[in-house]
């Protein structure tokens, strides 16, 4: 199996050696939409939402996705082969859970929508590459019920760089990700939360690829892509992996086998990230331990 | 209570009679709400009781105890005294 960059520094290959392939495990994504026909996508998604401005549901929506962006973060989950490689995707037999609800205005509303919705999708992670400026507790009864049904919440921290954290990655019970791109280093882009005085990092609790990913685009070729959803992906797509090898796993202990199995951060980089680069095959050792 | 400042300005810059449209999360007290509208339906009814007035629509999602509720300024001021109000925000806001 030939893998792009960026699953082989997560240590994705190991797992996927072992057979893990994220069958059996639903993801839920908030997104802009999909395009479900990608050649990279075929057979993966297992339900569909659109909320509208009020945010209620849209009646049969048909799948689209012309921002591109939930697209390309479904291919880093759970996208098939691309030319060269034998997957953009991390986990490719996922099934996907998407609502279309981050594209256009009113993003509160229609993101209260779609979170109310993967209520009901029975996924074991969901994926939300979203955020708002500022530290908003709108979000926080929809997240602790999803916490409640046992859902490993993923969040994106953020391309507003350091010390900028968005809602509600913020929130403690959220697997928050920053990025990090070839070099290792950490993206300029990615967001974090220090506590006030001092530095001291309190979010991303990991870093994860996500500088020139390639993944699925939605004219139904493949493009790269930069920023913290990217990174997101990868850790939510880890994160069906491991609840394959384990699936009566609670989505605390994968929370933790994830965030403490990350790699430490270059010191000069301990403001940036409480830890440092994802570690598929360690977070599996530790699950298994 | 927290009062979502992109709300706050909202609020203050508009008329009593200008219609808004906001996102209401109520306090999840025991033994209040129903599996309709969970926690915020007894709130929404408190405030339409006291203003003699019903929003013009609004929308539950009773699992997380929200409302987004349509209504003029002068029945959000009114929700935004409401004790039962944990969080009113608007409905949008900046991203990344």
């Amino acid at each position: 199996m030939r893998f792009p960059w960026s699953l082989n520094r997560c240590g994705v290959p190991a797992l996927r050696g072992a057979g893990l392939t994220g069958k059996g495990v639903r993801v839920g994504l908030l997104e802009t939409g999909i395009r479900p026909e990608h050649p990279a996508l075929a057979g993966r998604l297992a339900s569909y939402a659109e909320l509208d401005r009020r945010g209620v549901h849209v009646p049969k929506p048909t799948p689209d996705d012309v921002a591109g962006h939930g697209t390309h973060v479904a291919g880093t989950i759970c996208g098939g082969a691309a030319p060269g490689f034998s997957s953009v995707g991390v986990a490719p037999a996922a099934e996907l859970c998407v609502a279309r609800c981050t594209d256009g205005g009113d993003a509160i509303a229609r993101i209260l929508g779609g979170l109310d919705w993967l209520l009901d999708q029975e996924v074991r992670v969901a994926c939300l590459a979203l955020g708002v400026t500022g530290r908003t507790p709108v979000f926080d009864t929809l997240l602790a019920a999803l916490t409640g049904r046992g859902v490993l919440t993923v969040l994106s921290s953020g391309n507003r760089g350091a010390g900028h954290a968005l809602s509600p990655a913020h929130r403690p019970e959220v697997l928050t990700v920053g990025s990090f791109g070839r070099t290792g280093r950490v993206s300029r882009f990615s967001g974090s939360l220090n506590a006030p005085r001092g530095k001291r990092c309190l979010k991303p609790e990991l870093l994860a690829p996500g500088e020139e990913i390639l993944s699925a685009a939605p004219d139904g070729g493949f493009a790269k892509r930069s920023g913290t959803s990217m990174a997101c992906a990868f850790v939510a797509g880890v994160a069906a992996l491991l609840f394959e090898a384990r699936p009566d796993a609670a989505a605390g202990e994968v929370f933790d086998s994830l965030a403490r199995t990350a790699r430490p951060p270059r010191r000069e980089e301990a403001y940036r990230s409480v830890g440092g680069p994802l570690d598929a095959a360690a977070a599996l050792a530790r699950l298994d331990g | 209570m927290f009062l979502d400042p992109r709300l706050d300005q909202q609020l203050r810059r508009a008329r009593e009679a200008t219609r808004l449209r906001v996102v209401l999360v109520a306090h999840p007290a025991p033994r209040t709400g129903d599996a309709a509208r969970g926690a915020a339906g007894p709130v929404v009814d408190a405030v339409a009781r006291e203003l003699g007035r019903a929003p013009h629509a609004v929308r539950y999602l009773p699992r997380g105890h929200i409302a987004v509720v349509e209504a003029e300024r002068l029945f959000l001021d009114a929700l935004a005294r409401h004790p039962g109000v944990a969080v009113l925000s608007a409905v949008d806001a900046d991203r990344s």
